[in-house]
């Protein structure tokens, strides 16, 4: 695997775990979307993950799925200090560690075991939401963006004239002054 | 016997109304003197000239803020700088109140600043609140080893927040103020150094950020009550609107209303502006002592927020409705 194939795929699970910063995302997505090969590679991380996070979707596909997983990790570079380029309120698992991940594979075995008779099922969820993840991505950072940048607004404004309306507080102003409403 | 215990009867229940009256009498007394130590606190921040250090904490950060007042010829002049980036400011002269906001490059002007100084905000009038707040004064403690009276201001329902002052013994002024959710404190600001002057310097008073062409003011325009098309339905008792304003932004001017709301200790502001595209978060927040709450309103977007519980910025949003004369 070249650096720019790494690169890429640790740009690719970065996104997917939200801890890219937005810059390139458009550009990040769209090269996904038209390539397959990378398409299939979004759609094993999405697997990955959902396993990982054992979230609702996260069933067992077959009894080797642990051993695809392990060969699969093992084909993955290993980033031992990924960078963080954004704090997120919720500290959800990162993709980027997943080379150090291996052991999860068993966690992944220990799960499955219980939940092999709906194998059908976890390969339609996790597909057909491998699909709106990518949307999500796409338009989700636009959103809260959008979102933060308005409130911060309103925030502010609150602040310049809270002092106006003689509220009761020791320097009105503190807020505005202050470094900023943070998140 | 029966006469006795008739005596006995009679005596205890005049002490217990002598008690009932005599406490009333008290917390009348206490309430009457926090309110005096507040307005004497106000006075003192307008008139005396100072120079400080406060520290900021709200949730887990703490911001560090230099403070300058001077009076002079009757006029005052206040100056307001965090130490820190983004390295804002406020500056108030005698007639307007300049924010700087280096971090966005713009400036925001109001040209009637309040009669009040900046260090205490209080309503002229503190006799209407006592309908929905208990005043009372506290203990002497100390802050910044100095002897302070604790004086505490707390909400009689659920849908306010509670204020505890401690106010300097000797010059009056507040060195301590914290915002309390029932006991918790949400906020806290607190004078680490105050020194009492003579006079301010005029440069210290003047404002440090260089503004070039390449900075915008924020636009707004203050609309009379008359004209504003919102119902207001969920709105708590006590509170009333004190100004609406119409926000400009973005390069096309797009129109914000803006409602503020008080009941004289806490404000509220309500947010109508234009829900761009069908995606929208509208999840409540908390930073520090302000909630918000935020939904859709056909083609707008509505945000309530303020120093107040989430409770009350929810009702009040869940209250607001477009006029039927206007239509949707």
């Amino acid at each position: 695997m070249t650096d720019q194939e790494k690169d890429l795929r640790m740009r690719m699970s970065m996104l997917m775990d939200s801890d890219f910063d937005g810059r390139d995302n458009h550009r990040l997505i769209d090269a996904i979307e038209s390539d397959a090969e990378l398409k299939a590679t979004w759609a094993r991380y999405s697997q990955i993950g959902d396993v990982i996070r054992s979230s609702a979707s996260g069933q067992m596909a077959d009894k080797n799925f642990a051993t695809k997983v392990s060969a699969v990790i093992a084909q993955e570079p290993t980033i031992l200090a990924p960078k963080k380029l954004k704090a997120l309120p919720n500290k959800r698992l990162s993709m980027a560690t997943i080379g150090l991940a291996a052991s999860l594979a068993m966690v992944a075995v220990i799960v499955g075991k219980s939940v092999n008779d709906h194998a059908e099922v976890f390969h339609t969820a996790s597909y057909s939401q491998t699909h709106s993840n990518l949307m999500a991505a796409k338009y989700g950072n636009q959103v809260e963006n959008q979102a933060d940048s308005q409130f911060n607004d309103y925030l502010v404004m609150h602040n310049e004239t809270a002092y106006m309306a003689g509220s009761a507080a020791m320097l009105p102003y503190v807020r505005v002054v202050g470094s900023g409403p943070g998140r | 016997m029966n006469w006795v215990v008739l005596r006995l009867f009679s005596l205890t229940f005049l002490a217990l109304i002598i008690l009932s009256v005599a406490r009333e009498g008290f917390a009348d007394d206490s309430e009457s003197e926090a309110k005096a130590w507040l307005q004497t606190a106000r006075l003192a921040a307008s008139k005396l000239n100072y120079r400080g250090i406060v520290s900021y904490m709200k949730d887990s950060q703490i911001e560090s803020l230099h403070v300058f007042h001077g009076f002079s010829n009757g006029v005052e002049q206040e100056r307001l700088l965090s130490v820190n980036t983004p390295m804002r400011e406020v500056v108030r002269t005698a007639d307007k109140v300049t924010c700087y906001y280096p971090d966005s490059k713009s400036i925001s002007i109001d040209s009637k600043p309040s009669r009040q100084s900046m260090l205490l905000g209080l309503p002229d009038d503190l006799t209407d609140l006592s309908k929905h707040y208990t005043f009372s004064l506290g203990e002497i403690e100390h802050v910044a080893r100095r002897p302070s009276r604790v004086v505490s201001i707390q909400p009689k329902d659920d849908l306010r927040y509670g204020r505890r002052l401690w106010i300097d013994v000797e010059s009056k002024l507040p060195l301590k103020f914290e915002w309390l959710d029932g006991k918790q404190v949400v906020e806290q600001l607190v004078f680490n150094s105050l020194s009492l002057e003579k006079s301010i310097p005029p440069e210290e008073l003047a404002p440090s950020t260089q503004v070039d062409g390449t900075w915008k003011t924020k636009q707004h325009e203050t609309l009379p009550a008359e004209s504003l098309i919102w119902t207001l339905d969920g709105v708590p008792d006590g509170f009333h609107m004190v100004s609406y304003t119409r926000l400009k932004r973005d390069s096309n001017n797009r129109a914000i209303d803006h409602i503020l709301l008080s009941d004289g200790v806490s404000s509220i502001s309500i947010y109508i502006d234009q829900l761009m595209g069908e995606i929208f978060t509208a999840q409540p927040r908390k930073i520090g002592a302000i909630n918000s709450y935020t939904r859709k309103l056909d083609k707008y977007l509505v945000t309530v927020m303020g120093e107040a519980p989430e409770k009350t910025v929810q009702i009040i949003g869940d209250g607001i409705h477009l006029q039927e004369s206007m239509g949707k």
